[in-house]
């Protein structure tokens, strides 16, 4: 039952917290609702909504980082246990790298890290 | 109540200053620079951020509406100062300074919606709508989710070929009358896809060009100018700002000892810096010199630095296939003549002929 009233006090707190900071804002504020103004476009109106893509090329230096931080994730365990496991896993590890920076290399060439 | 006057004194202690510049009113503009400076106030970059709007007659053609438009989208307290070649500047700014303290909010409120209000406004004069490329008005069935209607009624853009053979969304942007560091009053109409330009096309320039009489007489400050534009562009604002330090000595003082001194120190600065060098180098090639190259020029004491000859639409495409930043650097490395460009009618000061 104690935990009960810890938490409801935390959810009481935090909800006060929030109505304290809506109403201070109510009472400070000059304007009760503020004004619908569009975008600025250099003085000029927007001719279309401004929500596009992003530009190829993030996404494919995004996919390279996914396949580099799973690689990670193999090499945390790895780094503790290398120094008792001996040369045999450091070879191993260097082939696992070796086998992506293939990867890499085939993403190069295809043309993957074109900037603009 | 002595509250609100405390608060509002305090608020307006430093005051955000649009400036709209007309082409060729260069002493007014420098006159509201040294004010700002003085007062502490802040030059905004754009409507939502600033109290005053400060705009230098003649604003006509397309600055006439980009003006309207920008005070539609300042929010509430605001003063607007039109300011004219003979004006006491600090005066009239002051005076829109104290009107901002003054302010208090209206009961009912007048302003509600002003994007809808700018609607309404466009379509009483009778004016176009701006460029529609990219739009099209028969594929609303592509992107119609439903019928939902898009914020603001604008609907979003069209989609084109881009050079991986993918399709992306080609939206147009003006990089309009007014926006910082970039000539006032001139309008390139660029397509973006992701944040690449695909096509840039500069719009008839429409706005009268003051006569200007500072820069002829002051190549040295002139040079500093847009030497300081160009690395507030980069964001090196303490640079920028101490070659606009200088460039007022050079007008007020010219014989002031530190000129020369501060001028090296700013040119080294940026000769040495990393991020000028791999921002400019091989951006904006033109007769041979790149951007860093006339930069470098600019903030030397050549006589005779290097101002290759070129017209708005090579300007203009150099910008293709960089991003946006890279194109509003071409832009300020590249400053054009705006007053070659509108003969039709040329202010000198006052009125009359």
């Amino acid at each position: 039952m104690a935990g009960f009233v810890a938490v409801s006090a935390m959810l009481a707190t935090a909800l006060a917290l929030v109505a304290t900071a809506h109403l201070v804002h109510r009472a400070v504020s000059g304007v009760s609702c503020p004004v619908v103004a569009g975008p600025f476009e250099s003085g000029l109106r927007p001719t279309v909504h401004a929500a596009s893509r992003y530009h190829a090329r993030w996404y494919t230096v995004t996919l390279l980082f996914l396949a580099f931080d799973v690689e990670m994730l193999f090499m945390y365990p790895w780094a503790v246990v290398v120094r008792s496991a001996g040369v045999g896993s450091i070879v191993e590890m260097f082939l696992f790298l070796g086998v992506l920076m293939a990867g890499v290399v085939y993403a190069w060439r295809e043309g993957a890290f074109r900037w603009a | 109540m002595g509250l609100s006057d405390v608060l509002a004194r305090w608020a307006t202690s430093r005051p955000h200053t649009l400036l709209v510049a007309s082409p060729g009113t260069t002493a007014t503009r420098l006159a509201v620079e040294r004010w700002c400076r003085g007062r502490g106030a802040v030059l905004a970059a754009s409507p939502n951020d600033a109290d005053v709007l400060a705009v230098t007659e003649p604003a006509d053609g397309v600055l006439a509406s980009a003006v309207e438009e920008l005070w539609r989208q300042m929010p509430d307290p605001r003063a607007q100062v039109r300011l004219a070649a003979g004006d006491d500047v600090e005066c009239r700014l002051d005076q829109a300074v104290a009107e901002l303290m003054t302010w208090r909010p209206e009961t009912p409120p007048t302003r509600e919606d002003e994007w809808v209000a700018g609607r309404a406004d466009d379509e009483a004069d009778g004016h176009d709508m701006s460029n529609m490329a990219g739009m099209d008005h028969d594929a609303h069935g592509a992107h119609d989710m439903g019928g939902t209607e898009m914020p603001g009624g604008l609907q979003m853009a069209d989609r084109a070929d881009d050079r991986d053979g993918l399709t992306l969304d080609a939206v147009p942007v003006a990089l309009g009358p007014v926006l910082s560091c970039w000539p006032t009053g001139l309008v390139v109409d660029v397509v973006l896809q992701g944040d690449l330009v695909q096509q840039a096309t500069v719009r008839p320039f429409d706005v009268s060009v003051v006569e200007d009489d500072t820069w002829p007489h002051h190549p040295a400050a002139a040079r500093l100018d847009r030497a300081a534009d160009l690395l507030a562009l980069l964001g090196w604002a303490a640079v920028a700002d101490e070659a606009r330090d200088v460039r007022d000595l050079l007008l007020t003082s010219p014989d002031d000892e530190s000129i020369g001194p501060r001028t090296d120190r700013v040119g080294r600065r940026v000769r040495r810096s990393h991020v000028v060098r791999s921002a400019l180098t091989g951006l904006a090639v033109m007769a041979g010199s790149d951007a860093r190259a006339r930069l470098i020029s600019w903030l030397s004491d050549d006589d005779f630095p290097i101002a290759p000859a070129a017209s708005l639409e090579d300007i203009v495409a150099l910008m293709v296939g960089r991003d946006l930043a890279d194109a509003r650097l071409v832009m300020a490395s590249l400053p054009p003549d705006l007053s070659t460009l509108a003969p039709r009618r040329s202010m000198s000061g006052g009125h009359g002929a």
